[in-house]
């Protein structure tokens, strides 16, 4: 394993991360235009990586009942009025064909007497998705794309106006670096997890939610060509099953279960009362976190109303997306567990659920010529899930065809300033252990940029801290070394955190309000501001330092300047 | 303990560049040491039993850390056709429950050969 050598390879469409976004993107360009070569990079092997690679059990974005603007009207309640509607609406639109195309790839759909799929709830449909995975890279290699397994990317290829043209990485088994020159570039790694420390510490520190080797990657690309991203400060926190940190909605939509405090009330149901209506994703969260602080916590999800076959249904359901769980709830066979303990998990950056990544437009092109991103790496749609990302895929494909002009080719001094950035680390194998970086930048984001054990809050001295702090480790890291290639991508993976994290940092300063109760809180501003706030916060990456600034919420986006942050 | 390598029934998948675990696990957690696999750092596995499913030796399980849980089952999947098999057992192996839930429409071949690599090193 040198990385010595270097392999070229020139395709038409580049796709980075074989993911759901990655994967139907490239299914969908081979079906529609044949002769166009498709190549995609991915860092693991397509037939497990992931957010997938466990499997899921429901179509969570599909519309049981209702139009795409009650879809839109959902999500833009949901997110306290700041959401991009275009995106929304354009996902709302194709969510129920892409359920189709599940059916299509082999993934079990199952149907009641009628015919109907069985509904969760009204944008949500049971799905026995523990093969999705490996179907769906079965299909991609069935259409004919170049796959390259095991090749993470960590930085693009641009021309010298600015046009990206590729992509370069390295492929851990053959120990080459990889050079890919494309006419088009889409980005589908996903979000990032691992930015804040994680629930669970010791041996059990990567059971997250998240799956854990979603780096950011794709945004810390993106950033570094000086992509413009979105929302940031908006991090997703997900009310999960403790110790496990398993999905509830399994328990609270699928086997309809209520949620109780340690006394036994249920605070969720009484909220509901209290208010009127039904309570948005994030508050589900807080008022788990403020029986907590009210010291009538631990929260439950309260299970002992199940019949014996209901269990057993609950449990396989878990097996198909979750399946660890099944360890726990059977920890004593004879008695399940008819209590599950719920709690929230450490925060990440992802525009799946939440809202969080690259700053696009209707054809998910982000402001950078030639690149287009899909998933959760693409910003301003949250609760687009599955569905909603092989909508994205789709559009961005349907515009990547009706475009491609440019020929392939980079600037090639480019490419070598690239490639010996990737390599540096081989060259420091004495230097820094990425796990001691990574802890350092966990323990930094955990105290002062509103971890799990602040109960997600922070405030703009902490922050400051934050800021100087993760300075002052970005200094350091640069003297993270690698031996292998396994530790080469890991300190890779360490680099592009820290980057995520410092311009995090920025958008949490620059939300002077509480926006989305857990998902941004700020001590110091504890109030809903629309008058100064309704609006977008983005930013862009250049010299080394993040710049910050608002936009409408309506088209054409125009940028607002944004106070500082005193 | 996270994922469980049983050093009996791992044969090191002879003949293959890399073994089938090796293969598909999302964090690169796997090496080869001579005919037997090993994890470069279990703390580092998400859990997500890919290389359990994938085994041709079912060698693999896996039992939660003992500090969120003390009951150190073990659980277990295999394919069988349209369906997937999974076994919670107790230390001893005695099966504390079973279940088989379909996972596709149409029946794939089985992973009980190892599964056939192109010529790219891909396969599903
Ligand atoms: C545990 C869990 C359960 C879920 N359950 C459901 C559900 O039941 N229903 C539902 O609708 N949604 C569910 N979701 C959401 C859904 O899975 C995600 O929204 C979706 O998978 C995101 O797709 P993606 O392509 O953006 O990312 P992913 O599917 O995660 O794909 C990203 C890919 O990029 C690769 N990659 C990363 N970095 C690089 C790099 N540098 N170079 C090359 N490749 C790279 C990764 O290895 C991976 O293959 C769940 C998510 C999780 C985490
Ligand atoms: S797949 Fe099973 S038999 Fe093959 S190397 Fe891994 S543990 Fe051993
Ligand atoms: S359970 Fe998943 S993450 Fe853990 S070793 Fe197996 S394949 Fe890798």
């Amino acid at each position: 394993m040198t990385f010595e050598k270097t392999r070229t390879i020139t395709t038409d469409l580049l796709i980075i991360g074989g993911g759901a976004a990655g994967c139907m993107a490239a299914i969908m360009a081979k079906r529609r235009e044949p002769k166009m070569s498709v190549t995609l990079l991915e860092k693991a092997h397509l037939s497990r990586s992931g957010c997938l690679a466990m499997g899921l059990n429901a179509v969570n974005a599909h519309l049981t009942e209702g139009t795409p603007q009650d879809y839109l009207d959902y999500v833009r309640r949901d997110n306290y009025g700041i959401v991009r509607d275009d995106l929304v609406l354009s996902i709302g639109e194709r969510l129920n064909r892409m359920t189709a195309l599940l059916e299509e790839l082999g993934v079990p759909l199952p149907r009641d007497g009628q015919g109907n799929y069985i509904a969760r709830s009204k944008r949500s449909i049971v799905m026995q998705g523990e093969h999705l995975k490996p179907l769906l890279a079965r299909a991609v290699l069935a259409a004919g794309v170049h796959v390259e397994n095991r090749t993470p990317a960590y930085r693009l290829l641009q021309t010298d106006d600015g046009r990206v043209c590729g992509a370069a990485g390295f492929n851990l088994r053959t120990g080459e670096m990889i050079v890919a020159h494309a006419r088009a570039v889409l980005i589908a790694t996903g979000g990032a997890s691992g930015i804040y420390r994680p629930s669970n510490p010791g041996l059990a520190r990567t059971k997250t939610w998240y799956c854990p080797y979603n780096a950011g990657s794709g945004l810390a690309m993106g950033l570094r060509a000086g992509a413009e991203m979105t929302s940031f400060e908006m991090r997703f926190v997900a009310l999960r099953t403790k110790d496990v940190i398993a999905p509830t909605g399994t328990l609270v939509l699928g086997a309809r279960m209520p949620q109780c405090n340690a006394r036994g009330v249920r605070y969720v149901r009484q909220k509901e009362q209290m208010l009127g209506r039904s309570l948005t994703t994030c508050e589900r969260l807080q008022f788990t976190i403020d029986e907590h602080r009210r010291g009538t916590g631990p929260c439950y999800v309260d299970v002992s109303g199940l019949s014996a076959d209901e269990y057993r249904d609950l449990v396989e359901s878990y097996l198909n997306m979750s399946p660890s769980i099944a360890l726990d709830l059977m920890q004593d066979a004879g008695q399940p567990k008819t209590r599950i303990e719920i709690c929230g998990s450490e925060p990440y950056v992802n525009g799946g659920h939440g809202m969080a990544g690259f700053w696009i437009d209707a054809q998910r092109r982000t402001t950078l010529p030639g690149l287009y991103v899909a998933g959760d790496v693409a910003g301003g749609a949250p609760k687009k899930y599955l569905t909603g990302c092989f909508a994205e895929a789709e559009m961005a494909v349907e515009h990547i065809i009706g475009s491609l002009n440019a020929e392939a080719g980079c600037a090639s001094a480019e490419t070598e300033a690239a490639l010996r950035e990737i390599r540096a680390p081989l060259n420091a194998a004495e230097g820094l252990a990425f796990q001691e970086v990574e802890a350092r930048l966990q323990k930094i984001m955990e105290e002062y940029a509103g971890g799990s054990t602040q109960n997600y809050e922070t405030s703009r001295d902490k922050l400051l801290l934050a800021r100087r702090y993760l300075g002052v480790l970005d200094g350091h890291a640069a003297q993270a070394g690698a031996g292998d290639g396994h530790g080469l991508m890991r300190v890779h993976d360490t680099f592009d955190r820290i980057l995520l994290a410092r311009v995090l940092v920025e958008h949490l300063l620059a939300r002077r309000e509480t926006r989305w109760p857990c998902y941004q809180t700020r001590l110091d501003f504890p109030l809903r501001n629309d008058f100064e706030y309704g609006l977008f916060v983005n930013s862009t990456w250049r010299d080394g330092a993040v710049r910050v600034f608002g936009r409408n919420l309506d088209p054409p986006y125009g940028p607002v300047h944004l106070e500082g942050i005193l | 303990m996270t994922v469980h390598i049983d050093r009996k029934l791992c044969n090191g998948c002879p003949g293959k560049q890399e073994g089938c675990c090796e293969e598909v696990c999302p964090g690169d957690l796997f090496y080869r040491d001579g005919s037997s696999a090993c994890l470069r750092e279990p703390a580092d596995c998400w859990d997500c039993f890919a290389c359990v499913k994938v085994c041709p030796r079912a060698a693999l399980s896996v039992e939660l850390p003992f500090q969120i849980s003390e009951a150190r089952h073990r659980l277990y999947a295999r394919q069988r056709g349209e369906h997937i098999i999974w076994n919670l057992r107790e230390r001893q192996g005695t099966v504390i429950a079973q279940y088989r839930l379909r996972n596709r429409q149409k029946p794939e071949a089985q992973p009980q050969e190892p599964p056939a690599t192109d010529k790219k090193g891909n396969h599903d």
